[in-house]
């Protein structure tokens, strides 16, 4: 199943021409006059659905994060001035904003992926649940306390970041959690009723309020806290938007 | 599902009497004992024994014998729901065949090269693979019916109902007096007794959160509040020191914030708030017994953040626990009050624009990156009591009579305070909160710590107006930090007098 992953998709993003292999593809009316702005490399994976996934090679990064900017749609984040890093310091509807505007830009129903579409594409290093540190039912809101050394320093970030896995997928593994559209693990439909809480997934399964961006600000129940949240886009097979 | 519970219990029927599972006779056994160490890769995925559910993957229990892709409410692939349809069965050979590659398996299974298949994580070892299916034929079907059992081990030590018993024979609350208590707005506490008259009893107590807009200053500075009963800061409990208190937590599904409940009185899981976590739409329900005397700050704490974030929009309160005789002076002899009256400093942090004026929103967290950059400066833009600039000022100030006892309940959930009564005095003073405690005699000015509730009993001696502030003066005078007590009664000379007035003789 890894074997479509080597069928990478380049969108540039100004364009709005997508190149499948060798083929061609056209999304809506391409411009070519618009200049070139941040490429995304996406990768077309087989999760068992009935179309593929395409999947975002890497997390969104600041430099194109720097483009909704310049548009005037979304905000500045702290810290966040490196165009080939990758985006940390987004909450949730950071990232809603900017999907919005990507995929009116390029004319493709951008989202986030599910929690369980992220751990599918995941599937090799897929986060294994924690051992319970208690085991007594009255005890449940503390079995979850994570006691593991912290994820990663951040000085291995940037090797981490460069983790290829056999789907072709980069930086599921480094420091930066990315958003999913989840709030709870559910096994399919994963829409159900969201309410101000959300999953991002890293080495670990965390939960965390939709408005958070820096959530390695230790609560007092958690343990570890992670390091950083950014996301990652998807699209499906055939979501090109009308007009 | 019937139809798979029949066939698994035919499956476990033929384990159990020594048979290979079934399929082909050249099929090797694996090692559970092994397997078991394998399926901790399959966890990222699948649950497996009492309790389990669907998760990313399908509910294991039981599946070596139950109907390939059987189970209800998950979504499979078409590979699976094909060999579904076309009856078949999982056994562990099988199973070992597909955890070599699901997708290349199914399709061949089939015969449909285009079947798709919903795992994508494959085992390349085959001893592991057939281990990890004997492991699988270990949990039966029968076992997804069976609950949590309770006689499991806490942490390694005595079993959970053990510990129950030696918790104390009262634990069985049916005996115990329901009342349910009327809360009423700040600054006034609910009726109660300040010597209880019966034995200790459950008291009831309802919180509903609701965020919602609030002035809170004269120049009409809105913010979307998070309120415990819609008011800032939430009502004030009364209980008895080996009362239990009852407490139902609402966040009415129009909420858009998650909140819970940390009470400083209570014992445990983070004060109740590891158990009393609510998104909108949900409701906890939370009994805990008050072992300690005094009075003790409770405030919503979210993870991270947002605990700071929503006790500085409103969420924090006290709980009064009141010695079963009540209150006593340094000497033992009881005391009491005539009035209480329920103070909450509240810090706010209300962003501000450009021009300086300070911003507002429209819907609750809108303000969460601001207000929390505010924050950082540990610098209010407010302070203030109850709520608002003036909440217990002019037409809303405080009422007593000459020879009236009042006790002063104070509270700030944050920042440290020093409350003081301009023109009295701190007659007793339990600046820590703790009734155990001796009080303190006639204070001029005394110290609540932030996170902490303090009580100071006063007898007024004069009429007039009386401010209450903290005596920090900038942040009562120019942030709001300030009530103002209205007394009436006959002026007393032989405590004071003004004896001239006028040009310099
Ligand atoms: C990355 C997630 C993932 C991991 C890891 C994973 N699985 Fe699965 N598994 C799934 C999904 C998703 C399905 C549903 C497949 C479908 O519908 O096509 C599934 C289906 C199955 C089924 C069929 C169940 C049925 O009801 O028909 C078996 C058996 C199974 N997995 C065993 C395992 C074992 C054993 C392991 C560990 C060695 C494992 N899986 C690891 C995701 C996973
Ligand atoms: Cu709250």
């Amino acid at each position: 199943m890894g074997q479509s992953a080597n069928r990478s998709i380049k969108v540039a993003a100004a364009s709005l021409v997508c190149v499948v292999g060798i083929g061609l593809i056209s999304f809506g009316s391409a411009s070519m006059m618009e200049p070139r702005g941040q490429e995304t490399d996406f990768i077309q994976i087989d999760i068992g659905s009935e179309s593929n996934l395409l999947v975002a090679r890497r997390a969104v990064t600041v430099g194109e994060w720097l483009e909704c900017v310049a548009d005037g749609t979304c905000q500045p984040r702290p810290g966040q001035v490196v165009p080939d890093a990758t985006l940390t310091h987004v909450n949730w509807l950071d990232a809603q904003s900017y999907i919005a505007w990507r995929s009116a830009k390029d004319g493709v129903a951008y989202r986030l992926p599910t929690h369980a579409e992220w751990v599918l594409l995941a599937a090799e290093h897929a986060p294994i649940p924690l051992e319970k540190l208690f085991d007594a039912p009255e005890l449940a809101w503390a079995a979850d306390y994570n006691m593991n050394p912290r994820p990663l320093p951040e000085s291995k970030l940037a090797e981490a970041d460069e983790i290829e896995n056999s789907f072709g997928v980069v930086g599921l593994q480094d420091s930066v959690w990315e958003w999913t559209a989840s709030c709870r693990e559910t096994a399919d439909g994963d829409q159900a009723e969201c309410s101000s809480v959300r999953i991002a997934m890293g080495t670990h399964l965390s939960i965390l309020p939709e408005l958070v961006s820096d959530p390695s600000k230790s609560g007092c129940g958690a343990g570890n806290p992670l390091p950083f949240v950014g996301f990652r886009i998807v699209h499906d097979q055939d979501s090109t938007l009308d007009g | 599902m019937i139809k798979s519970i029949v066939r698994s219990a035919l499956a476990v029927a033929i384990f159990s009497s020594g048979f290979l599972s079934g399929g082909s006779i050249a099929y090797a056994q694996g090692d559970a004992v092994k397997g078991e160490k394998v399926f901790k890769r399959c966890r990222a995925c699948h649950q497996i024994g009492p309790g389990a559910k669907n998760s990313v993957g399908p509910n294991l229990t039981g599946v070596v014998g139950r109907a390939m892709g059987s189970l209800e409410g998950f979504a499979y692939g078409s590979g699976l729901m094909r060999a579904n349809a076309d009856g078949a069965v999982w056994d562990e050979e099988k199973i070992a065949e597909w955890l070599k590659d699901p997708k290349a398996y199914i399709q061949s299974f089939t015969g449909d090269s285009s079947a798709k298949a919903k795992m994508t994580f494959k085992v390349r070892n085959e001893e592991q693979r057939r281990n990890v299916a004997a492991y699988l034929a270990t949990f039966a079907t029968a076992d997804m019916m069976k609950d949590e059992t309770p006689d499991r081990m806490t942490h390694g030590d005595a079993p959970f109902e053990t510990k129950m018993a030696a918790r104390g024979s009262d634990y069985d609350t049916s005996k115990y007096v329901r009342v349910r208590q009327e809360l009423v707005m700040p600054p006034n506490a609910p009726k109660h007794e300040q010597v209880a008259s019966g034995p200790p009893k459950i008291v009831e107590v309802a919180f509903e959160v609701e965020e919602k807009k609030m002035v809170i200053d004269g120049d009409g500075t809105e913010i979307i509040a998070l309120t415990f009963n819609g008011s800032v800061p939430g009502p004030m409990i009364v209980v008895h020191e080996g009362d239990y208190v009852d407490l139902t937590l609402t966040n009415p599904a129009s909420n858009v914030m998650e909140h819970n409940i940390d009470l400083h009185a209570a014992t445990g899981a983070l004060g109740g708030a590891g158990l009393t976590t609510v998104l909108p739409g949900e409701q906890a329900q939370l009994r805990f017994k008050a072992t300690k005397p005094g009075v003790f700050i409770y405030h919503c704490a979210p993870e991270g953040t947002m605990t700071p974030y929503h006790v500085t929009h409103g969420m924090n309160g006290v709980i009064m626990v009141l010695p079963r005789d009540g209150l006593k002076d340094e000497k033992g002899e009881p005391i009491s009050y005539d009035k209480l009256f329920y103070v909450v400093e509240q810090d706010f942090y209300v962003p501000k624009n450009d021009d300086g004026t300070f911003k507002s929103y429209e819907t609750a967290g809108e303000d969460f990156g601001d207000w929390v950059e505010q924050m950082h400066t540990l610098t209010p833009s407010h302070v203030v009591f109850n709520g608002r600039v003036g909440s217990m000022t002019g037409p809303d100030a405080l009422k007593a009579d000459v020879g009236e006892t009042v006790l002063f309940v104070h509270s700030q959930a944050n920042r440290d305070t020093r409350p003081h009564l301009i023109g009295g005095h701190g007659d007793y003073v339990w600046e820590e909160g703790a009734f155990g405690n001796a009080p303190m005699r006639d204070l001029e000015t005394w110290f609540v710590r932030g996170g902490s509730a303090g009580a100071a009993l006063y007898t007024f001696r004069q009429p007039g107006v009386y401010v209450y502030l903290n005596h920090n003066l900038i942040e009562a005078v120019e942030f709001g930090a300030a009530a103002h007590v209205v007394v009436d009664g006959e002026w007393d000379k032989k405590l004071m007098e003004q004896v001239y007035h006028g040009p310099i003789r």
